[in-house]
């Protein structure tokens, strides 16, 4: 197998996201629908948000603004996540009391009230919330401790303070540390001069995602993430990069220009997809390394099955082919062989006759009677057809060669080894030799066969096939045994015209056995 | 401002469509100019309301790129999504809309009787 040798890389920049994406992104990661139903619902809401931000251009709204009205008016994200996803998987009352009996008892297990989090595995999962437009993220670690009771609620009351503040604030009042580290410098400093006012009882999950809310004017969406007693405020986007893992796939089945057109495909629909945000390629040897998210390795691992079968399909195919060329060619490499043989015993048969001729005219050398001239015009006759034999053998000789060669091209060197003959095996210039058959269902015994009899004739002058047609045919030959098939088959098939060789034996056996 | 109930939003979102195809947008946007501002259909409302619909056959969609004024026309346009009203819906929709004109001669025949007296009076 040919091995990948180079190492490509080609690295998928995330590209440039507004608000609406980002908002989108979040959405859609919430929705349990098939991935083509993700794509439309997120098509449609796009295009919603974004005519519903163009009218609110035109009525004089700043941009961010307008955004944050578009996207509040949504609605509640998680909300609308869950309503979407229940009108794509509404069945029939009956089957819905079931599925709901089933989705109640699956979100028992992986959540609470209100929270969204990331689960163990880093695939998003998601429950109703109730406030805020997107997910608090939540560690696996945490999730049994917390879902143990309902959250607790507390009075929130801030007037008109720093948003970074508020957050530290509020997360402070439910027991928290805040750690904004990984934000970017500038955006600390938004957050530092925005003022925010909260009054009101709220969750932890609720007052963050109402502070978030506020927040959404950014090029970047907020999210945060507990851990032990800190939360951590931090971009989605890198909440997202820390999804990701490296994941290494063996692409030993294919050949260099399969593996290339996966390699090709991988970065048309991964990396320009929905999951392209830190997609990362490369091949090393026969190796893919894929540094991705989740739901990127989830269709790598589809496109690379999906190929893998194409793959094996189309190799199936080729080998189906080739084996057929190949038994096309082994027909007529016997065919050839089989007519050289008799060819070169015509020509043996009229040398001799010739030489006869010659001897006989030698005594008439004096006469010029008719007897002398039709011995000539014999003897020219031969002549003639000697040549014509001789010319005959020369093209098949080269014809031989030629299959010879093809055959030992392909795969069948070991049947040419078993199917040709040494020269010590031609037929003798008497023209006969022995052959034998052994077994059931002919007349078992040694024969002595004229050259260039075949398979087929040596068949029926031992006893014919009507007797024992189902009986199976081997023939061996210096010292490798081959079966052929049926008594039948053997006489009306493509071994029909093997020529018998001295010392060949042909081994019958009943069909039973 | 009043909120459209689902049972009154299916009937109001398929007379909407009567009219003609249109997309999630602008039916929203056509609810709120037709009724002077007073109902309105909230996208979490809507947008489930249409998937019921297209689900049930009611409606029938199709696919529409659109792109910003002034954008690129060699770029790629956001993806709009076409609602058209299907003889079943329009066959539902008629049912609907005699369904409620009967309920709604039923309750004026209650508000009729309980206000006549006052009127009397008055």
């Amino acid at each position: 197998m040919t091995k990948l040798t180079q190492k490509t890389r080609i690295k998928i920049e995330p590209s440039s996201r507004d608000s609406i994406s980002s908002w989108l992104d979040v959405l859609t990661s919430m929705l349990a629908v098939p991935d083509a139903q993700r794509a439309q619902v997120r098509d449609e809401l796009e295009d919603h948000l974004r005519s519903r931000v163009d009218d609110l251009l035109i009525v004089g709204k700043p941009e961010p603004e307008a955004v944050q009205i578009a996207v509040a008016e949504l609605g509640e994200t998680a909300e609308l996540a869950k309503l979407i996803t229940h009108a794509h998987t509404r069945t029939n009352p009956r089957r819905k009391i079931m599925n709901a009996t089933l989705i109640a008892a699956a979100l028992a297990g992986m959540s609470f009230g209100g929270y969204t989090f990331i689960n163990g595995t880093g695939a998003p999962s998601t429950t109703p919330s109730n406030g805020g437009a997107v997910p608090v993220v939540v560690p696996g670690e945490t999730r049994k401790e917390i879902a143990k009771s309902e959250p607790p609620t507390r009075m929130v009351n801030i007037e008109d303070q720093p948003l970074l503040f508020t957050f530290q604030q509020v997360a402070s009042d439910f027991g928290y540390t805040l750690n904004a580290q990984s934000l970017p410098i500038p955006m600390v400093r938004d957050l530092q001069n925005r003022l925010v006012r909260v009054n009101g009882e709220y969750t932890l999950e609720g007052v963050m995602q109402y502070l978030i809310m506020t927040s959404l004017q950014h090029a970047t969406v907020l999210t945060t993430e507990i851990h032990g007693d800190g939360i951590e405020l931090l971009t989605y986007e890198e909440s997202l990069r820390r999804e990701t893992a490296v994941k290494t796939y063996s692409l030993d089945w294919s050949n260099f220009e399969t593996a290339q057109n996966v390699f090709h495909t991988l970065q048309e629909v991964v990396g320009n997809g929905q999951y392209s945000q830190f997609f990362t390629a490369s091949f090393i040897g026969d190796q893919l390394v894929v540094d991705a998210r989740p739901q990127a390795h989830e269709q790598v691992e589809n496109i690379l099955s999906k190929a893998k079968l194409a793959y094996e399909a189309l190799a199936l195919k080729e080998k189906t082919r080739q084996e057929y060329t190949i038994a096309r060619i082994k027909d007529e490499y016997e065919r050839v062989q089989s007519e050289l043989v008799t060819v070169k015993k015509e020509k043996s048969i009229e040398g001799n006759a010739n030489q006869t001729l010659r001897l006989q005219i030698i005594p008439m050398r004096d006469r010029q009677d008719e007897a002398r001239k039709k011995i000539e015009m014999e003897i020219v006759d031969h002549e003639q057809r000697l040549n014509e034999l001789g010319f005959q053998i020369e093209e098949l000789e080269m014809r031989h060669t030629c299959l010879r060669e093809l055959l030992i091209d392909s795969e069948y060197e070991a049947l040419i080894n078993f199917l040709e003959t040494s020269p010590q095996d031609q037929p003798s210039a008497s023209g006969r030799h022995t052959a034998t058959i052994s077994g059931d269902g002919l007349r078992a015994g040694k024969y002595e066969v004229p050259a260039g009899l075949t398979l087929s004739r040596f068949i029926a002058s031992a006893g014919g096939y009507d007797a024992a047609g189902d009986a199976r045919v081997s023939l061996k030959r210096l010292g490798s045994t081959r079966e052929l098939g049926t008594i039948r088959e053997v006489v009306t098939g493509q071994w029909s015209d093997i020529v018998i060789f001295a010392d060949d034996e042909i081994i019958i056996s009943a069909a039973n056995d | 401002m009043l909120t459209l109930k689902q049972d009154h939003s299916e009937l109001v979102v398929l007379s909407v469509l009567a009219i003609g195809p249109s997309y999630g947008y602008a039916i929203s946007k056509a609810i709120a100019a037709r009724s002077d501002g007073h109902f309105k259909l909230s996208p979490s409302g809507m947008y489930p309301l249409l998937t019921k619909l297209e689900k049930n056959g009611l409606v029938t969609t199709s696919w529409e790129e659109v792109k910003a004024a002034g954008a690129d026309p060699d770029s790629t346009g956001r993806r709009r999504k076409w609602y058209t009203l299907s003889p079943k819906g329009h066959k539902q929709l008629a049912k609907r809309i005699e369904l409620h004109r009967q309920t709604q001669s039923i309750i004026d025949g209650f508000v009729s009787q309980s206000t006549t007296p006052e009127l009397a009076n008055g």
